[in-house]
């Protein structure tokens, strides 16, 4: 299948087009931003991008948030893909779902979304210069969490002079992102999009961050998140990867892709990758080391670790929520096994419970963690429906 | 909306502003009249994703849960009336499926085709053959096993688990009537409503 079969071109009428991401600066030492771990940041700039147009009501914005590997390039064509090349092949990583016609429809709402505090495309993160050395913070990069991204993103809001969010969306850990909107200014949200995530993440997903984490932090090259003057850790982080990658693809999908298959003619007795599924994952682990910091995937790994949005009722996921007028929508995947079905339904129960606006669909899928970037078509129709009911009853 | 019967009589029974879950609510259509012109605070359950899609795209509340499997924990008088709008022989545990909505509702109703109905009888003994109609819409060997439900069975069930049985209705050669017992082979479905013995 070729690229144009996959993707809308950036002259199909369903895609946003060629974009551009802003940058912004939204803290500096006379109004720095103040995080959940007690610690002042400034300077902070914030890399974005919009589709769409905001109306005259502004009342038609959707907030869409990133997953962990995620970036502000939701959707449409990057117009300076030179300076990150990966980016020439494909367009945004929701581009199915956000564009005219399409869930998000562009034709109808000013799409925004934006980086994550501690990431590396474009928003400050440990690869940034910190004013105070002068060099690359590295592991002295304040601990970031997802109440900090959705404060962050309300300074983005105000200065876009935005006050009301039609619709907050994420994947993953957008998810967590979108349901902590909800948690923090619950005035200012209408619809909550949760999708493939959960309140928090399982004993299970912990286990996983941590041995990413401790990947990279065992590769030499580390050199205790100082690196930036020499060779990165991309050992450890392609090793981090490679892991993350095995909790995103479902044991059936893993079976139907790759099953015991080998590379070559038949085994070699030598001790070298040979199987498909590891020269798969090993692709992906060196893809990935060209366009991901390291540093950026422990802060991160780090947020989603310590994300629990029932812990804002003493772990009750009701008391949590019980002063959200919001409409929610909660889906989950049936092979994912990073956010269990299990999980995401036993937020939509409590959700019900507390008498919220609430509607929770498990889309049948093989395609494991991954679904949500994958499962477009059906996922689309999932939320096209909550949105137009919304619209009409809302 | 379809024109079934026993939603006319839940629809008539259920008070405004009620709190109302709907077991194995399809496409939403019962809680959409009940949300829209009685201002119910209503959710359904329902099995198959794409039936909670069309619930949704009503405006429906509905949740994509199985009834055997994710009510269990549902704590007691969260709704005032569970619903099991012909629902009760599609479950594979009717008996936990009826504790749970006594549980969770202040009222469960209950509605069913009723396997004693003559006519079922009269085809099995004069042709052989379980007739499949509008109430019973399974062949024996298809997937959705439809558990076969008297009304004096059913009746038994209560009076064996401590269940008041509230009102009583029956379908007879097309007539909504109240239930009476002469009714037990001469209605082909029946609803009642139930409540929890103190």
């Amino acid at each position: 299948m070729s690229h144009d079969d996959r993707y809308d071109g950036p002259d199909s009428p369903n895609s946003v087009g060629w974009v551009r991401a802003e940058d912004v600066r939204l803290a500096d030492e006379d109004d720095p931003l103040r995080l959940k771990c007690g610690q002042e940041l400034f300077p902070v700039d914030v890399e974005y991008e919009t589709y769409g147009e905001l109306n005259q009501a502004k009342d038609n914005v959707v907030l869409i948030c990133h997953a962990l590997s995620g970036d502000a390039h939701a959707a449409g064509w990057d117009s300076e893909a030179d300076k990150r090349p990966w980016r020439k092949d494909r367009p945004g990583w929701w581009d199915g779902m956000i564009g005219p016609g399409k869930a998000y429809d562009t034709d109808e709402y000013f799409v925004i979304c934006s980086n994550v505090l501690g990431s590396c495309y474009g928003t400050t993160g440990p690869s940034s210069v910190d004013p105070d050395t002068g060099e690359p913070y590295g592991l002295d990069f304040p601990v970031v969490t997802v109440e900090d991204w959705v404060r962050l993103e309300r300074r983005l809001l105000d200065h876009l002079e935005i006050d009301d969010i039609h619709t907050v969306s994420g994947g993953s850990l957008g998810g967590a992102q979108a349901m902590e909107w909800a948690l923090t200014y619950p005035e200012m949200v209408k619809n909550v999009h949760i999708v493939g995530a959960s309140d928090k993440l399982s004993a299970q997903g912990l286990a996983f961050n941590a041995v990413s984490r401790y990947a990279i932090m065992s590769d030499p090259r580390f050199n205790e998140g100082d690196y930036y003057r020499g060779e990165h850790p991309a050992d450890g982080l392609s090793v981090a990867r490679r892991l993350a990658h095995i909790t995103y693809l479902s044991d059936k999908a893993m079976e139907k892709k790759f099953g015991r298959m080998l590379k070559g003619e038949g085994p070699s007795y030598k001790i070298v990758p040979e199987f498909e599924v590891e020269s798969y994952l090993d692709y992906q682990g060196s893809k990935f080391v060209s366009r991901f910091d390291a540093n950026s995937y422990i802060y991160i790994t780090k947020a989603m670790d310590y994300y629990d949005a029932s812990s804002k009722g003493g772990g009750d996921i009701k008391e949590a929520f019980q002063d959200c007028p919001c409409r929610f929508l909660l889906v989950s995947f049936s092979t994912d096994w990073l956010y269990d079905s299990s999980q995401i339904r036993a937020m939509g129960k409590e959700l019900m419970l507390a008498y919220k606006d609430v509607s929770y669909i498990d889309i049948p899928s093989d395609a494991g963690h991954d679904a949500f970037l994958i499962e477009i078509d059906k996922l689309g129709e999932v939320v096209k429906a909550h949105l137009q009911a919304g619209d009409i009853h809302g | 909306m379809d024109e079934r019967w026993d939603h006319a009589v839940i629809y008539d029974l259920i008070p405004k502003g009620s709190k109302v879950l709907d077991l194995g609510c399809g496409d939403g259509s019962l809680l959409s009249s009940l949300v829209e012109e009685k201002g119910v605070v209503g959710y359904g359950v329902e099995k198959d994703w794409m039936k909670v899609l069309e619930a949704v795209a009503k405006g429906v509340r509905s949740l994509n849960l199985d009834i055997d499997d994710d009510l269990k924990d549902l704590p007691e008088n969260s709704f005032d009336y569970v619903i099991l709008e012909r629902t009760l022989q599609e479950v594979r545990l009717p008996g936990e499926a009826l504790k749970n909505a006594l549980s969770i509702g202040k009222y469960a109703v209950v509605s069913y085709p009723n396997i004693s109905y003559w006519r079922i009888a009269q085809s099995l003994v004069s042709q052989g053959r379980m007739p499949v109609n509008v109430a019973i819409p399974y062949s024996w060997h298809e997937p959705k096993t439809v558990h076969m439900i008297s009304i004096r069975d059913f009746l038994d069930w209560t009076e064996g688990n401590r269940v008041e049985v509230e009102e009583g209705y029956c379908l007879v050669e097309g007539e909504v009537e109240e239930y009476h017992p002469k009714h037990t082979t001469t209605a082909s479905e029946a609803l009642f409503v139930l409540s929890k013995t103190d």
